[in-house]
This record gives structure tokens, sequence and C-alpha cells, in this order.
């Protein structure tokens, strides 16, 4: 065993200089959140509650609807039956639907201001909207739907399994590695004891490893999936049982298609 | 140096750690034991700052850690320098683009010439045995390697306090007897050693005293480690062996 180098047995008299590392503490933050969010947030009372292929395909059906139609009113019918289908959710799923539309048609609202300003109010407000929809549409079934009922609906829709594999992929890891970055980031925070200039070049080789775990970690679970038998295809066990719930849900988007055809001259 | 009063902590679900009741001493060397899922790694996570205690007092040479301290960022960084952790996942720890950088990289924080920064790296390296992965991307080395590598790089601090989760796990037997030689040269050498462990053979001769952590979250028992480890039927009546 080699001797104790004479700085590691003196005591350290150090006093640490001033330095701006919010972002440090926000990126942790970020991270804890979306740890927090994931899967599911909740959904719709027992009862009340359609089945994921059901919702899938009905959000793809509105949101094609909503992009091709050029009705204000037939944008404001959308808005209100996502609007209803929103209220019957739990508190959370509300709040989070309602925050990605707001800032996503905030955003959108910023890049179409100079559309607006120039005398094309009327598309930039309807554009706008459109956004705000669609995202809110998005955030309505994500958020109220766990991964693996997404990765089974995909299934039940006629999603190439190759899709699917990347789709589950995607979502099983999102939490997994959520965690290793965040436990990356905890290391960065407990040896930033003072001033670092190279903010960017830390949180850079975070990212370099994250990237490289990954990809091992994808691999090592799609050879897991392999030794279980996996060849490729996803196989859905079960016959999915429509209810009252997605009877309703197919009516008002049947509504909303004719309302779309009666209203398609704007 | 380490007092931890009615520390309870969660994560929602109920708690991760109920009523902690620790003292440790400066210059104490400290097993922290029990099952897996009893809150060890949480425990030294609420040690070292990362995660908030949700009653109970925690003081660290005689202050208060609270979230509120931690916010103040001289004091923190300064808390953070006085004590070092090594994380159970090495990988999660490494971010610099080669070894030398990764150790030098808490030095050249606290604005230590380069000098003093090459000093302290070379002494780090020399230390664990590590001189020839200097130049090496730290992302490619065995788990034995990172985990020293990653020793190396809190070593850099100069911390008064070492706190390791579960070091010898995924090592070879060569690499443990190695990291138990470092943990008694450390703790001779006046650094109050705290590491969490349930690999009772590589680590004999490195701790003092045993603290025992029970499936309810709470300490079940604290004393002497050659007594605690040898007494086979409680380690068997607390999951533990």
């Amino acid at each position: 065993m080699p001797e104790m180098p004479a700085w590691l047995l003196r005591e350290e008299r150090y006093q640490p200089l001033r330095d701006q590392d919010r972002f440090l503490d926000r990126s942790i933050l970020a991270f804890l959140a979306l740890l927090a969010r994931g899967g599911a947030l909740g959904g719709a009372p027992a009862g009340l509650r359609p089945e994921a292929p059901v919702k899938v395909l009905a959000a793809l059906v509105t949101l094609l609807l909503v992009a091709l139609s050029r009705s204000p009113v037939f944008v404001a019918v959308a808005g209100t039956g996502l609007l209803a289908l929103t209220a019957l959710q739990e508190g959370r799923v509300i709040a989070a639907v309602l925050k990605a539309a707001g800032l996503s048609g905030l955003f959108t609202l910023l890049v179409m201001l100079p559309a607006a300003i120039w005398g094309r109010a009327p598309a930039a407000l309807m554009i706008t909207v459109k956004v705000c929809l669609s995202t809110a549409c998005v955030r309505l079934v994500a958020a109220s739907t766990g991964p693996a009922a997404l990765a089974e609906a995909c299934k039940r829709l006629g999603a190439p399994d190759l899709f699917i594999l990347v789709f589950d992929l995607a979502l099983k890891y999102i939490i997994l590695l959520g965690e290793f970055a965040l436990t990356m980031l905890h290391a960065l925070k407990l040896r930033s004891v003072g001033r670092n200039p190279g903010k960017t070049g830390s949180l850079g080789g975070i990212a370099g490893t994250l990237f490289l775990t990954s990809k091992e970690m994808a691999e090592e679970m799609y050879d897991g999936m392999v030794c279980r038998g996996f060849t490729g295809e996803y196989r859905v066990t079960g016959r999915a049982g429509l209810g009252l719930p997605d009877a309703a849900l197919g009516v008002a988007v049947g509504l909303l298609a004719a309302a779309f055809l009666l209203l398609r001259r704007g | 140096m380490i007092q931890l009063s009615g520390v309870s902590c969660s994560y929602g679900e109920g708690d991760v750690l109920a009523g902690i009741d620790l003292r440790i001493g400066r210059g104490d060397s400290v097993a922290l034991i029990g099952p897996n899922g009893c809150g060890k790694s949480t425990l030294l996570k609420l040690l070292n700052g990362l995660v908030p205690a949700r009653a109970g007092r925690y003081a660290f040479d005689g202050e208060a850690i609270t979230l509120e301290r931690l916010r103040q960022a001289p004091f923190a960084k300064r808390f953070h320098q006085r004590i070092g952790f090594l994380f159970q996942n090495s990988d999660a720890q490494l971010f610099c683009p080669v070894v030398y950088e990764e150790i030098a990289f808490g030095p050249r924080q606290m604005g230590l010439p380069e000098a003093e920064v090459a000093r302290r790296v070379e002494g780090c390296l020399e230390l664990l045995g590590i001189g020839g992965l200097r130049g090496r991307v730290p992302y490619h080395l065995s788990g034995g390697e990172k985990r020293k590598v990653a020793l190396a790089s809190v070593l850099a601090l100069n911390p008064e306090v070492l706190v390791l989760d579960e070091p010898m796990n995924g090592l070879d037997p060569r690499m443990k007897q190695s990291l138990r030689e470092i943990m008694v040269a450390l703790n001779a050498a006046g650094k109050t050693v705290l590491c969490s462990t349930h690999d009772f053979k590589y680590v004999e001769g490195v701790f003092r005293t045993a603290v025992v952590l029970g499936d309810d979250h709470r300490v079940a028992r604290v004393g002497a480690y050659p007594q605690i480890v040898n007494d086979e039927a409680f380690l068997r009546a607390r999951n533990i062996i």
C-alpha cells in the first residue's frame, strides 16, 4: 500500500467562491419532475374509461380532422368536445392537459405574432387554436393511458412491430434513464464545490455517458427479451372488450366527423 | 461529527427511514448493515444532503443541515467538500472525457493552482494503484477500475468524511481486497469512514462500529462491529444473512 499523500492528511481550509450554478439545481428539479410524471397520471372514473386502442384511434381521427378543417366553427366544436372529455378526468390529468395546451398555444402565438401584425390575424389565430387542440388531445391520451396500454393499443391498431418495439423501449427506458441522469447530476453537484467555468462541458459529458448507457441498456434489454423467446413480434393477449365508454367515444368522434363534413366549406 | 436525531424520510408512500438516531464521531469507521430495501442508500444520500429529512434533525459538525442551508451555495459547496460520497453505481459518477480530468475536476473547482491539482491527481492515482489509467476514457474502464477512479475523484477533494455505498458490489476478490486496504489506510489517516455493506468477508478489520437498519426502516442495533457480525442468530433474524 503506497504512503498517504501529505495533502490528504491535512485538514482542508477551503472557502468556496461564489458561482452561478442554479442551472444544476434546475436540471435536477426538471429530472425529478420527469420521474414523478412517469406513466399515466390517472384517468376518468372507472366505468367512464374507454379502452386504449379506442382512445388512440379517436385521438388520431380528431388530430386529422382538426388539421384538415378550415372552419372556425368546426374547430370550436372540436375544442368544446375536447374540453368536455378533459373535464371527465382526474384533477392531475386536467391540470396536465391545460398546462400543455396553454404552453403550446402561447409559444405558437409568439411565433404567429408577425403574421397577425401583417394582417393575417384570423389565420394566425386559427393555427394557434389548432396547435392548442392537438397538444391537448395528445396530452389527454398520454396522461390517461399507461405505457403498456399504449403499446398494446398500437398493436391492436396494426402498427408495425418494429415501431412498437422502439416505442416500447423508449417508454420503458425513459424512467430508468431519467433516474440514471438524476444520479449523474447529483454526482456533478456533489463535486461542484467551487467555481466551474466549464458547466456546459460537464453537462456534455453527462449527455454523452447517458447516450452510451441508453444504447447499452436498450441492447441488453432486447437481448433479454430474445433470450425469453421474443422473435420481434408483439402479441396481444386476450380480446379488447368494448363497452359503453368506447361506444360513447366512437359516437362522439362520429359526430365530429359529421360536423367536419357539414362545415367543410368554412 | 454527524448526528441524526429522530430523522425520518419518505418518497411519497410510507417512510424509507423512520426515527433514525445516530451519532458518528470524528475518525470513526462505521459499517451500515441491513437487508435490501431497508433504507441504507437513502440514509447515505440524506447524509450527503441529496434527499431531505421529512422530520427530525441532521447536524454535521454541530451545524444543522437543512434544505434552506443547502440552498446557500457557499455553505453547500463547503459541506460537499467536507463529505465525499462514493456512489453504488460508479458509471453514474464519472462524466469527464479522461481519468486525469475526472480526478482534477474537484481540485480545479476549488481554485487550486494547476501544480497542486497535478500533485493531487498523481497522489490519488498512486495511492489507488491506477497510474496507468490517467489517459483512459472512464466509460471504457472495468467495473473495479471505475470504482477506483470514482474514489480518486472524491479523495482529490480531501474530504473529512468518506461515505461509501456498497463499494464492494460487483468487484472481483482482488479488487475487494485492494479497496479494503484503502479504506483501512484512509481511516488510519484520520478520515471518518461510513460504508454500507453486506460483504462481511472482505471488510474485516475496517470497521469499529456497526449500525444495523431493520426492515421497519429503523435502527435495530448499534454496537461493536465484530460483536454484531458474529451474532449469527441476530443477523438471521434480521434477514441480513
